[in-house]
């Protein structure tokens, strides 16, 4: 049995139907990415894993266990972590007190505290500025931050979404290396990209989304040569 | 052209002060005059209007707390206020103690009318979040705007309901609607003269310095709680972004319940100091108490905890000030006059709003 | 809806047709019939104390002649109507608006005794002069209600577009009290005054009428100035008063608008001088809150002290002691009288061979009010609706019970 289950979810924003019976699984240790274009309602599928939006129909559930009847902060307690697109860090918190929040629903002081030295050591900057008010720091920062706000929840699954968007190359590649790291340490990650190719790259497996469906999905291999997915997210013609 | 058109209401402003200032009190030459040979009395005025100030921040703090994290007017939380007054007086009509006891058996009764308003507050307000406003958290602004509203009205029934009970509280008085007259357990006693021999033409009272030293107190208490403690931060980050802190796995509806038990309590300890201050109670105070202290917060900028301190002390200042140098007549339409002016030029407040970036 | 539910209040609506046609039935000319008087007054706040034993009186002159008038042909229905709301916790002009046009349409209502406060006056006179509707006030003292001149410019006529009065009043009006007032001052050996007044029509309008008689009186006048019923104290006004040295502070207003707070402060700031009110503070629940400032403050009213009532009066408070089980406040009496205007009123409009929902007949009787032998003494009517009687008392607060001091001319 997979880690992570999704199965045939109906997500709606008021009469909008964005998710139209969305199924997938995420085994130990994979790294699964989504792609698909904007409005695919890849983000739609992290939020409804994570419980910010609730599935009308469809179940989620890890080991078999039920998640989607949870509320938002209990799925966190589940292990199930997400890093948000667009950072969304606290921008009137310091960087430090943001760390503190990811770990928020632990009560584990001297884990806690490795994992800091963890995340200063894995982003040096995050720890020079950690007294300073996360509004203040650049969009790959606050990149920074996020990702390691959300390592400090311990997640058993990260949910990645779009964590490289708006990025410049070089942090880009940065970002990449650590989920490779993480993936090396046997973290479980669903990432959603719009960058198809970097993703592609790090996955095992993938999925399409188009129009709140799955369309596709294979081993990451394969869909880096399947034609139309080549066609559509790649770029090459 | 841009400079002319920045200053304009600036210009306007002080045209209009020049001439219809005299009418409401506002005669530059003779307030310099009067302050100049007697400044004593100005200094005895800051005294009355800080002491004043200090209890409208207290309760323009539980206006700035929940406006901060949901982004609600809670018209109710006057009208709470004026229960923890009607539970503090309660209380002390139970214990039997009056004017005439000793030191320690006013301290007990004050401190047990204190523990009994801030529990009784902080438990009411809470119990308001639950049921009329969680469920519209997610409705338009004027659903729960409407709801509070509604709450107020109910609160201030309780109060006129809960004053005409004499026959289980006799220190309710007359009729139910009556001011109620609050033991003074404080007295007047010259703190300058009296307790440090020295003889000056200001005074102040140990009621003004119960005042003002309990509402220091609170002020850096709440300040310390909100900064330092987890909940505080909690509390920080679901101000400033409701979903990102559900996915840190903060419950976000405990926090918010929190809020309000906080800011309850501040309003029922508000409400003890203001029957210790005034030694009147009457259960429409929660609607004009509230009303000023909500425009405290405003003028601080509504959602900042600094600006609601900050806010409620110079209105108290500002009324005091104008209760001795323009007249008493006018004294609102100043303290409006001065809000509508900063609202024109900082929306904000003065210390800025602070309800997060949301995107 | 269920049908059950349907059907229950098709039958209460039946029956309350039938039984409301039952209940007024149609008088033709002075055969006879019921007719209904009511009061308005704020029963909702802190006038209750006051405002409960006016309604009892009135009951208690009702009563005291069966409901009946003109050899029992007609039956009188009172009915109290209050014209405060609780979010005010005092007289509303929204409710004595609606209350207003409420008698004015009901065509079975003759007569309203009322109001209680002369800012509820000044809305209802207009609303009910123009149906005719006698008014008889048992409480309101503002003189521009009445009395050309006296009041501000346009007074009274504007509250009477139907150019006849119909608002009489059964106490003396306050051009009286502020000046007996200000002469009192002067009597008790104050030199400087300074006034204060809550800013309403009858406050204000009284300390006016003080100030001005205080200069008349050779008494320096500090400064006047208006409070904030509402506000939640006044340490600061009473320390710039304090710094003044008035001998004496008038304040003219009422209870409700927070006369005990500003009494507590003027004491609190030390004030050591005079404290003088008008009738509007000279109730139980003045005395509650303002507590220990409440101790020799000087009040002026029309008439009498209760205990000090005599002959006839005498007799009306121990019969009302003896009915209601507590003793009546000062402006019960004027409720009673008030009653005895309408039947002395009524009895004159049967003699003439009208009915008594002839609205005109019953106002033109009351203006013809003459030498009434009531339970305050023989009184008429003047032409402006103001009572003959002008006795005024001066009390003081002692051991927090009002004693009589004097009487005022």
């Amino acid at each position: 049995m997979s880690m992570l289950e999704v199965q045939n979810i109906h997500t709606y924003y008021d009469n909008i139907h964005a998710l139209k019976g969305i199924s997938l699984n995420v085994n130990e240790g994979e790294i699964v990415t989504l792609i698909g274009a904007n409005g695919a309602g890849k983000s739609t599928t992290l939020k409804t894993i994570s419980g910010l939006t609730k599935p009308r129909e469809g179940a989620v559930r890890l080991h078999g266990n039920p998640l989607h009847t949870l509320p938002a902060h209990k799925i966190v307690e589940q292990g199930i972590i997400m890093v948000p697109e667009g950072r969304r860090v606290f921008g009137v918190l310091t960087v430090s007190e943001n760390l503190e929040m990811g770990a928020f629903a632990r009560n584990d002081k001297q884990a806690i505290a490795q994992d800091l030295e963890k995340v200063y050591s894995l982003f040096p900057r995050l720890k020079e500025r950690r007294n300073q008010l996360a509004g203040t720091l650049s969009g790959g920062e606050q990149q920074m931050l996020a990702t390691g706000r959300g390592l400090m929840g311990r997640p058993r699954v990260l949910l990645l979404d779009e964590p490289s968007m708006g990025l410049a190359p070089v942090l880009v590649d940065l970002i990449f290396d650590t989920i490779q790291q993480l993936h090396k340490q046997g973290t479980t990650i669903l990432l959603v990209e719009q960058n198809a190719r970097m993703a592609l790259q790090v996955a095992d497996r993938g999925y399409v989304l188009q129009s709140g469906e799955i369309v596709l999905s294979d081993s990451a291999e394969n869909l880096r040569a399947n034609e139309s997915v080549q066609k559509a997210y790649l770029g090459i013609s | 052209m841009q400079l002319v058109r920045r200053f304009l209401p600036l210009v306007i402003g002080i045209y209009l002060l020049l001439f219809f200032g005299p009418l409401a009190g506002f005669d530059f030459f003779r307030i310099v005059g009067e302050i100049y040979n007697k400044p004593s009395l100005l200094l005895q005025q800051l005294i009355n209007g800080l002491a004043n100030g200090s209890i409208v921040a207290i309760v323009a703090l539980g206006y700035t707390l929940v406006y901060g994290i949901i982004e609600l007017v809670n018209f109710a939380h006057g009208d709470v206020f004026m229960l923890g007054a009607f539970m503090a007086l309660t209380v002390i009509g139970a214990t039997g103690v009056t004017e005439t006891s000793t030191a320690s058996e006013k301290l007990t009764a004050a401190l047990l009318a204190g523990a009994a308003a801030i529990i009784f507050c902080g438990v009411i307000n809470v119990i308001i979040e639950r049921f009329a406003y969680r469920r519209l958290r997610n409705a338009p602004r004027l659903a729960p705007l409407i709801s509070a509203i509604g709450v107020s009205f109910i609160v201030q029934n309780i109060g006129l309901f809960w004053g005409g009970l004499r026959s289980f509280f006799p220190i309710m008085g007359v009729n139910s609607a009556a001011p109620k007259a609050f033991p003074d357990l404080i007295g007047r006693v010259d703190v300058f003269k009296d307790w440090f021999g020295l003889d000056l033409p200001i005074t102040l009272s140990t009621k003004e310095l119960m005042v003002i030293v309990v509402a220091a107190a609170l002020m850096v208490g709440l300040r310390l709680l909100v900064q330092y403690t987890k909940i505080g931060k909690a509390m920080r980050a679901t101000a400033e972004n409701r979903d990102a802190a559900k996915i840190m796995g903060i419950d976000i509806d405990r926090v918010i319940s929190f809020t309000f038990l906080l800011g309850g309590a501040l309003a029922g300890a508000a409400g003890l100091m203001f029957g210790l201050y005034n030694n009147t109670v009457v259960f429409t105070m929660g609607f004009t108490g509230g009303l000023r202290a909500f425009t405290s917060a405003v003028l601080g900028g509504i959602g900042n905890i600094t600006g609601a301190m900050f806010g409620g002390i110079l209105i108290g200042l500002l009324a005091a000030f104008s209760d001795q140098y323009f007249s008493s007549r006018w004294t609102n339409a100043w303290v409006f006059a001065i809000l509508v002016t900063v609202m024109v030029f900082r929306p904000t407040g003065l210390m800025g709003e602070n309800v997060g970036q949301k995107a | 809806m269920s049908k059950r539910s349907y059907l229950i209040i098709s039958v209460i609506v039946v029956l309350s047709t039938v039984l409301s046609a039952c209940a007024t039935p149609a008088p033709a000319g002075g055969a006879g019939g019921t007719v209904t008087v009511v009061s308005d007054l704020p029963m909702t706040g802190s006038s209750l104390g006051q405002t409960q034993t006016i309604v009892n009186a009135i009951t208690q002159a009702f009563e005291s002649k069966g409901n009946k008038v003109c050899d029992g042909k007609w039956t009188i229905t009172y009915k109290p109507y209050d014209d405060a709301s609780a979010a005010r916790g005092a007289w509303d002009p929204e409710v004595v608006t609606k209350n207003a046009k409420e008698y004015a349409s009901n065509t079975n209502i003759v007569l309203v005794i009322g109001t209680f406060n002369s800012g509820a006056a000044k809305l209802m006179i207009p609303i009910l002069n123009a149906e005719n509707l006698a008014m008889v006030s048992p409480a309101n003292t503002y003189p521009g209600l009445t009395k050309p001149g006296k009041g501000e410019k346009g007074e009274p006529e504007v509250y009477y577009p139907n150019k006849v009065r119909n608002y009489s009043r059964v106490v003396p009006a306050d051009d009286l009290q502020g000046a007996v007032g200000a002469k009192w001052a002067k009597e008790l050996g104050a030199k400087s005054v300074y006034v204060l007044d809550d800013q309403e029509l009858y406050g204000k309008g009284l300390a006016d009428v003080f100030n001005k008689a205080a200069v008349a009186n050779g008494l320096t006048v500090i400064a006047q100035e208006g409070i904030d019923g509402k506000a939640a104290d006044y340490k600061a006004l009473a320390t710039k008063i304090n710094d003044k040295k008035p001998d004496l502070i008038y304040f003219g207003g009422i209870t409700q608008n927070n006369a005990g707070q500003l009494f507590k402060d003027i004491r609190n700031v030390g004030f050591k001088g005079m404290l003088m009110g008008p009738d509007g503070i000279y109730e139980e629940a003045f005395v509650k809150a303002a507590g220990d400032a409440s101790e020799n403050v000087y009040l002026t009213f029309g008439g009498l002290p209760v205990d000090k009532l005599t002959g006839k009066a005498a007799e009306w408070r121990d019969a009302y002691k003896a009915k209601f089980k507590s003793d009546p406040e000062v402006y019960a009496i004027y409720g009673y009288v008030s009653a005895q205007v309408t039947m002395d009123a009524f009895e004159r409009v049967c003699k003439s061979g009208k009915a008594l929902t002839d609205r005109a007949a019953v106002r033109e009787a009351v203006f013809a009010t003459k030498d009434l032998d009531s339970v305050l003494g023989k009184f008429s009517l003047d032409a402006n609706g103001d009572t003959t009687d002008t006795t005024m008392s001066g009390v003081q607060i002692r051991k927090g019970k009002f004693e009589f001091v004097t009487l005022l001319k």
